[in-house]
């Protein structure tokens, strides 16, 4: 037998009053009489003038010691432990939090999990099925009501662990929606013990949590701040031991790749310390606590720099007040008009639009630079021109600048172009394709580089 | 008149106070008298002496004798009835002081129907001492005796003595108290000195005598107010059993504060009873002793039993 509360038990010490409550003499009740002329030579106290007296078994007694001894064992909720077999229909709930990716299991707390649940699926009743639901971010049935082994071994094998906080609640209003009429249904929560009170609630009746990982030793990054400061940057590192003892750990900080300061760090437990970091100018900062411990993951940090300069402009082409007002908003950008399609040095950026492009726009497309073809930089693009003769063109994804997977990028941009941090070093220009509008169908496309 | 029931009144207009010796009085009354007067009952002889009166002068037994005697009778005066009440604290409880003011009710009527003198004294002595005289002066009498509270210590050695100070004939002075005081014993020894007939009455209350007589007392608490419940349905006949209280209690003096410390066990209520028993004893001895009258009335019981039968067998009515 198991104690759910077994703090309450120290409601037994109740017990502890009550004997002394019953050790005491009672105080005497003053009784008035005419005169105690009479009682004087009768006043022979049986019991002593001291406080305590023998305690002597009563049934008052026994029934009061009786009555704390339940309250305490009632109020520690006693539980007995006994194997619940699975049902004809068993859910299995694989947490795939980033915690899972935990090094105490074989070797992590995902794998435990995996045995685990491959371990109860043998368990079944003749003719279960199993479903498997991935508890993350994006929650999501992998397998529903499979009876196929086999099938749930390959599914299991499939499931890693996902960054992002899980969504308990969706994944639990999933596995419900997974039930069968007419076939009883369970579930088995297979974690490492990270719900919350509230998330605690939503899991469905009767679900059997299983367990995984033991150990709690982790030190995290939790913050990485950088902000220009001075000639260079500053960095704000805060780092927490999570759990287990005292450590002292080094955090390494590299910018753009290059070991740029490293500090010993002693943690103790339970702490959150937060370093300031003077670094040297660069676009990407990335910050780690050297040495082992639970969770990998979250021993590395980076940041991108905010640093920003002011661009200029060429709008060249017909009146177009919209992209000239889409160009001005953007802070730090100033935009001068041409009528006409024109070289521009000087300019980081070039638009034509409606125009066509200069003939100059070959030589580069030949010699590979954007400052010649945009008449910005000519000498950059003829020194560059014999080590790269034409420049790769590679779409990337739209919001790649905050390091976000989306869709595609409208634009097609130089994958050197600064909206791609990680690319130190490199020219910096931009290029637009403006697309006809439908009241001009003959114009040519406008094409902002050349293919 | 609420002390006494009108039939009570009526039965004891027919008594007299009773004496256990002639006792002089102040004026002609009916009670026998140590003096000589002119009453038809024969007392003596003595020698005539020149300026007698020749009526009384026994001329039968001078032919035989040849001596010249003159017969004397017996005088009849009134008789002075001195009542000393007791109306310390200790007397409010158990209704010890309504059964000693019923008491002073009964024998002062009887004595202002013979047209005897009747005075009220109380100790403590800080009350006024009244006389009343005559069948007219029951009314007053009566309110007087209503008006009495326990309040105040006992100091009864210091109320004989001022009752011995005042002037007046001997007279019959009856106590009322419960004697429930160290000085009893002085006191009662003071009470003759003037040549007065004595009556001590001794008023008491049932738990007093055996504590085991529970829900006796005025101040009692929850415990004792219920307990006096259930003796109240007790059958009749059935003797209360439950003591004064249970345990070990604290008896606090309702007249002098003092508290003593007992555990009411039945050997302690056993050791209780011989003291009172014992008390008792003293106390009725030392009576005779001085030639005083001793009698004792519980609250409990009837008065018009106790007066109109034991009180007389005991010659303190006639």
């Amino acid at each position: 037998v198991t104690f759910a509360s077994p703090a309450a038990l120290w409601l037994a010490l109740l017990a502890a009053p009550i004997i002394a409550l019953h050790m005491l003499r009672p105080r005497r009740p003053p009784v008035e009489v005419s005169s105690t002329f009479l009682w004087r030579e009768v006043s022979k106290p049986v019991s002593s003038a001291t406080p305590w007296q023998r305690l002597r078994p009563n049934v008052l007694l026994a029934l009061q010691l009786l009555a704390v001894l339940l309250l305490a064992l009632a109020a520690a909720r006693p539980a007995r432990a006994t194997g619940t077999p699975l049902a004809r229909h068993t859910v299995f709930i694989v947490d795939t939090s980033g915690s899972m990716a935990a090094l105490d299991g074989q070797p992590d707390r995902l794998a435990a999990a995996k045995g685990k649940a491959a371990a109860l699926r043998r368990q079944l009743p003749t003719g279960g099925v199993a479903s498997i639901v991935v508890a993350g971010a994006e929650p999501r049935a992998l397998l529903s009501a499979s009876a196929d082994a086999a099938a749930f071994g390959h599914t299991l094998d499939r499931i890693q662990t996902e960054a992002g906080t899980p969504d308990y609640a969706t994944t639990f209003s999933l596995a419900e929606s997974l039930e069968t009429p007419g076939v009883p249904a369970g579930f088995v929560f297979l974690s490492d013990g990270e719900l919350t009170t509230d998330e605690a609630r939503l899991l469905p009746p009767g679900t059997r949590y299983v367990k995984v990982g033991s150990r709690v030793t982790n030190r995290a990054i939790t913050a990485l701040r950088v902000d220009p400061g001075g000639s260079g940057l500053h960095a704000t590192v805060t780092v927490r031991n999570t759990g287990g003892p005292a450590a002292t750990q080094v955090l390494r900080l590299d910018v753009d790749g290059r070991t740029a300061a490293r500090q010993s760090l002693t943690l103790t437990p339970g702490a959150t310390v937060t370093r300031q970091v003077d670094l040297p100018s660069g676009d990407r900062v990335d910050a780690f606590l050297e040495g082992e411990d639970l969770l990998a993951a979250d021993n590395h940090a980076f940041a991108v720099t905010a640093r920003r300069r002011a661009l200029r402009v060429l709008l060249a082409g017909p009146d177009d007040i919209f992209v000239q007002q889409l160009l001005a908003a953007s802070p730090g950008v100033t935009v001068v008009r041409s009528p006409v399609a024109t070289a521009a040095p000087g300019f980081d950026l070039v638009v034509y639009d409606g125009v066509a492009v200069p003939a100059e726009r070959d030589g580069r497309r030949r010699g590979g630079g954007h400052g010649r073809a945009t008449g910005g930089d000519p000498g950059q693009g003829q020194r560059r021109a014999p080590r790269r003769p034409r420049p790769v063109q590679r779409r990337h994804r739209r919001g790649a600048e905050a390091g976000r997977p989306g869709r595609r990028c409208p634009r097609r941009c130089r994958r050197d172009s600064p909206a791609h941090p990680g690319q130190p070093g490199q020219p910096t220009l931009r290029l637009l394709r403006l697309r006809p509008g439908p009241q001009q169908p003959g114009r040519p496309s406008g094409v902002a580089h050349p293919r | 008149v609420t002390l006494l029931d009108p039939a009570l009144l009526a039965r004891l207009e027919a008594l007299q106070l009773g004496t256990r010796r002639p006792l002089a009085g102040f004026v002609s009354g009916e009670h026998r008298s140590r003096r000589h007067g002119a009453s038809l009952d024969f007392a003596d002889y003595r020698e005539y002496h020149p300026g007698d009166d020749f009526r009384r002068i026994d001329y039968h037994l001078f032919a035989r004798l040849d001596v010249i005697l003159l017969k004397l009778y017996e005088a009849e005066e009134d008789l002075h009835l001195r009542i000393l009440v007791d109306t310390s604290a200790s007397m409010a409880l158990s209704g010890k002081l309504a059964t000693a003011e019923r008491v002073a009710a009964a024998l002062g009527f009887v004595a202002l129907t013979r047209r005897d003198p009747v005075s009220v004294h109380t100790f403590p002595l800080d009350r006024p001492a009244p006389r009343f005289v005559g069948r007219g002066a029951v009314p007053t009498f009566f309110q007087h005796l209503e008006s009495l509270a326990a309040t105040g210590t006992t100091d009864f050695v210091a109320a004989v003595s001022h009752l011995l100070a005042r002037p007046g004939p001997p007279g019959l002075t009856v106590v009322l108290s419960d004697l429930l005081t160290p000085e009893w014993e002085p006191a009662l020894s003071r009470l003759p000195a003037r040549g007065s007939d004595v009556v001590i009455v001794h008023v008491l209350a049932p738990d007093e005598l055996d504590p085991m007589l529970a829900g006796s007392t005025d101040a009692a608490g929850p415990r004792r107010r219920r307990r006096r419940r259930r003796n109240a349905r007790r059958p009749e006949g059935t003797p209360k059993t439950q003591p004064i209280a249970t345990g070990d209690v604290e008896l606090v003096d309702r007249e002098t504060g003092a508290r003593v410390a007992v555990s009411v066990t039945t050997d302690a209520m056993a050791r209780y009873r011989q003291v009172a028993a014992a008390w008792l004893t003293r106390v009725e001895q030392r009576c005779h002793q001085v030639g005083a009258t001793y009698v004792r009335i519980l609250t409990d019981e009837s008065l018009e039993a106790v007066l109109l039968t034991a009180w007389r067998r005991q010659g303190v009515l006639r």
